[in-house]
């Protein structure tokens, strides 16, 4: 899943809970990455929680890398990123190729 | 008006919008003005669903709301109303037929074994509603403003409605929910326990670039299409606690336009693309859109045009006055629309009863009538002169009561001749003539079986396929045509076709086969005809579900007979069939004539009587066996009752003869003496004396006898076969003139 088709490219890795609670200092780190004007990664495997503010945080990641065109993946998608995305209808938005996990509780509800 | 009575008015009114409905629906191909048919189809929908909603028949106004939905399309001219659709429309009114049927106290109960039913009408309906494309946004316009125009149902919503059935939840969370330790997507999975998000839409426009945003604000927002059986508090409880921090508007299922521009209005944000969303969250459907947007330009022009519908829906709930005034306004703009007359609804059985009693009232006036006379005394001969002519108009009001226009049986076979047709995969149109033709009520109920019967043999035996039907030279749509008009005191009710008529051939040898008639029997054409009346005749080769099996006709004239009619048949070959049914006006009291025999009485319906002559020394020819005489150039076939009746020793001075004419036929019945104008109230007669030819009924004169009600059909048939056919070829031809 790690297409690191770009050694340049700028891994932004969240972890822990992605969060209100960390999202202002994930956000500093977010903006550092997006500033290169480089192909950026973001790596979510690591992200055992995530709420809205964290999802604004994705959301703004992936306008700010159409806007300057910068590329920009996502991966590593976990259970509960997949579920807030998929609540929100943005699996679209976001375009990236998601992994499902091994374990579909199947809490995913309708798009 | 109280809440019962609203509601059996309803019940009432459903009935004839639905009846309405269908007879704008059959007649639609033939109407001149169709544009105003649709609009009269989609008032009918609406009414019933404005009056179904208050009285919170949810399950009538959503099934009702698609059919509006579809007819509205209809109205803006996105889609004709064609065949297809026709059909589908008259599924629908029949559906909401049952529904209204099946109301149990304040909800639909409909049987498990309909829900399926109305499943498949309410995909082909949004069939029509998802393939509609665009419509120019005047047309669109036009037909939101015919709906204001007209007032019944403006109380209750005026701006037309959206084809969505589920409920729209718009949410824009403040920017510090998040800071108040409250995560918008918390709410969203507590509302999807509530029903099924089937759509939502995250709206990002308000997130500002990566320098400016704060991360620790919300900035997010949701338009949702969610499905649910849950109320509109309960959909609001679930953002109780940032009630005081976002921006919530919950529109339920079948919003109105208003409410959506609403919320275009005050979500500060780019109209068009919001409209947008709305639309690809399956809340509103493009063309609805573009409606909408017009409107709303519409609303910003006209300023404080406001539509008197947000009211209502703004509060809610309409109270118990709104819905008294609104029966009342619906009930006023009927009136000026359909000038229908104003009617009360009646018990049927009041109404026999009332009839019975006046019966009696008419005999025992005419026993007054009677001893008055013998009593001599001028002053009371005039009181009782004058309560007679009262009694008789009583009569006559009391008669016209039960008089009910044919027109609305006829129309009923509309829809039978479109379904029989298209099951027969035949194309067949039905003419109805004389619907205005009066008759008795209790006559009309018993008609519509047999002429049920006629009907659908007109369409299975009579109107050839399609194919055959070139063949012949004849325009591919088969005509059935219903008529009915009034002829010397009787009602004739025709049902012709241009079908193949009777193959007499076939008729004859079948007859032969089944041992109906002797090999050697020569015929009439008009007797062959008549043994398709016989028991358990029938030529046709297969048993269809619509006939064939030949028990068909003879319980026909059975029926007929029950009611003092007659029925006969004509037959042309390839060419078609007309029978004609002959029933009395009434069954209860006639203005009869009376006649003296001897010291017997008889009456006959005045109605039937030509005139009277006397029998003199020169027409004194039928004692030597030849029972007629020359009546200015006629041949007049007569039967002295005396001697029909076995009356011995009536040997009066002078005879008369009284001329009857019954249909095409006409014969005359030699009395001793004429008794006059007589109201007759006809009794029926005993099993033992129903059976006796040439004899109907009985009534009871004033003085206590008894007359009998000559049955003037089958004494002239009687007639008639006893003189043999050349007498009643000459009278028939005779009477052609």
């Amino acid at each position: 899943m790690n297409r690191s088709k770009d050694n340049a490219s700028l891994m932004f890795c969240p972890q822990g809970d992605l969060t209100i609670y960390t999202a202002q200092q994930h956000k500093e780190q977010l903006l550092l990455a997006m500033n290169n004007q480089a192909p950026v990664q973001i790596n979510l495997a690591e992200v055992t929680d995530i709420d809205t503010a964290g999802l604004q945080l994705l959301i703004l990641a992936k306008r700010e890398s159409l806007r300057r065109n910068i590329a920009l993946n996502i991966t590593g998608h976990t259970r509960v990123v997949i579920d807030v995305i998929e609540l929100c209808n943005l699996s679209g938005f976001f375009g990236d190729p998601v992994f499902i996990p091994s374990d579909t509780s199947d809490k995913g509800t309708s798009a | 008006m109280n809440m019962e009575q609203a509601f059996q008015t309803f019940l009432a009114e459903s009935t004839e919008l639905l009846q309405d409905m269908e007879n704008k629906l059959l007649g639609f191909d033939n109407c001149d003005d169709p544009a105003e048919s649709v609009n009269s189809i989609f008032r009918a929908v609406h009414t019933i669903k404005g009056s179904a909603g208050l009285f919170g028949l949810d399950d009538i106004v959503a099934f009702t709301h698609v059919v509006e939905s579809v007819l509205d399309e209809v109205r803006s001219g996105s889609f004709v109303l064609d065949e297809p659709l026709i059909n589908l429309l008259l599924q629908c009114k029949d559906y909401i037929g049952k529904m209204v049927d099946s109301i149990d106290g304040e909800a639909v109960l409909m049987a498990p074994e309909d829900l399926p039913v109305q499943a498949a009408l309410e995909d082909a309906l949004f069939a029509y509603l998802n393939t509609e494309h665009s419509t120019s946004a005047a047309t669109a316009l036009v037909g939101i403003d015919d709906a204001d125009n007209y007032q019944s149902v403006s109380v209750i919503e005026s701006d037309s409605a959206m084809a969505n059935e589920n409920w729209h939840i718009s949410v824009y969370f403040g920017a510090d929910v998040l800071r108040n330790g409250m995560d918008p997507l918390s709410f969203l999975r507590y509302l999807a326990t509530l029903g099924d998000i089937v759509h939502i839409e995250t709206v990002t426009d308000d997130l500002p670039g990566i320098e400016d945003m704060d991360a620790e604000s919300c900035y997010l927002g949701y338009e949702i299409n969610f499905h649910s059986s849950a109320s509109k508090s309960q959909i609001e409880d679930v953002f109780e606690f940032v009630r005081e921090d976002c921006q919530l508007k919950i529109l339920p299922p079948y919003a109105k336009v208003s409410d959506f521009i609403e919320i275009i209005d005050n979500i500060q944000n780019d109209e068009l693309k919001l409209g947008e969303i709305l639309v690809r969250c399956g809340t509103l459907t493009q063309r609805e859109l573009d409606n909408l947007l017009q409107m709303q330009n519409a609303v910003k022009e006209g300023g404080t045009h406001r539509l008197i519908g947000e009211i209502v829906v703004e509060d809610g709930l309409a109270s118990s006055e709104v819905v008294t005034a609104a029966l009342h306004r619906q009930a006023q703009g009927k009136k000026a629309k359909e000038k229908q007359a104003q009617t009360v609804r009646v018990d049927a059985e009041k109404l026999d009863h009332l009839i019975n009693l006046i019966g009696e009232l008419v005999i025992a006036s005419a026993g007054i009538e009677s001893e008055t006379h013998l009593a001599g005394i001028a002053s009371l001969v005039e009181s009782a002169q004058t309560m007679t002519r009262l009694v008789e108009e009583v009569r006559e009001s009391a008669l016209n009561l039960r008089m009910v226009q044919i027109g609305e049986t006829f129309n009923r076979f509309q829809r039978v001749v479109r379904d029989v047709s298209k099951e027969l995969g035949k194309d067949i149109d039905l003419q109805i003539d004389g619907a205005d033709t009066e008759l008795d009520k209790t006559v009309i109920e018993k008609i519509s079986d047999p002429l049920m019967h006629l009907v659908r043999n007109s369409i299975d035996h009579g109107i050839e396929s399609p194919a055959l039907r070139s063949q012949r030279n004849k325009p591919a749509t088969g005509n059935v045509k219903l008529n009915a008009y009034h002829e010397s005191g009787t009602i004739v009710i025709e049902v012709s076709d241009d079908g193949g008529g009777l193959n007499r051939e076939k008729i004859l040898q079948k007859a032969r086969a089944n041992g109906l008639v002797s090999a050697e029997a020569e015929l009439s054409a008009h007797d062959i005809n008549q043994l398709i009346f016989e028991a358990g005749f029938s030529t046709a080769e297969a048993v269809s579900n619509i006939s064939g099996r030949g028990v068909g006709m003879d319980v026909v004239r059975r029926n007929i007979e029950a009611l003092r009619g007659t029925v006969e048949i004509d037959s042309e070959y390839t060419v078609g069939t007309t029978i004609r049914i002959r029933l009395p006006l009434t069954l209860a009291i006639i203005d009869g004539f009376m006649m003296k025999v001897g010291d017997a009485f008889y009456v006959v319906p005045l109605d039937i009587v030509e005139e009277c002559i006397e029998l003199n020394a020169n027409h004194s020819v039928g004692h030597d066996g030849r029972s007629y005489i020359n009546l200015r150039g006629e041949v007049l076939p007569f039967i002295r009752l005396g001697d029909y009746f076995c009356q011995s020793g009536s040997n009066a001075k002078r005879e008369n003869i009284v001329v009857i004419k019954y249909g095409s036929l006409k014969a005359g019945f030699v009395v001793d003496e004429l008794m006059g104008e007589f109201q007759t109230v006809i009794k029926p007669l005993g099993p033992l004396f129903e059976r006796v030819p040439g004899i109907s009924g009985s009534t009871i004169l004033g003085s206590g006898e008894v007359a009998l009600i000559l049955d003037a059909s089958s004494l002239i048939h009687l007639v008639m076969q006893r003189d043999g056919k050349a007498i009643s070829a000459a009278a028939q031809q005779s009477a052609l003139h």
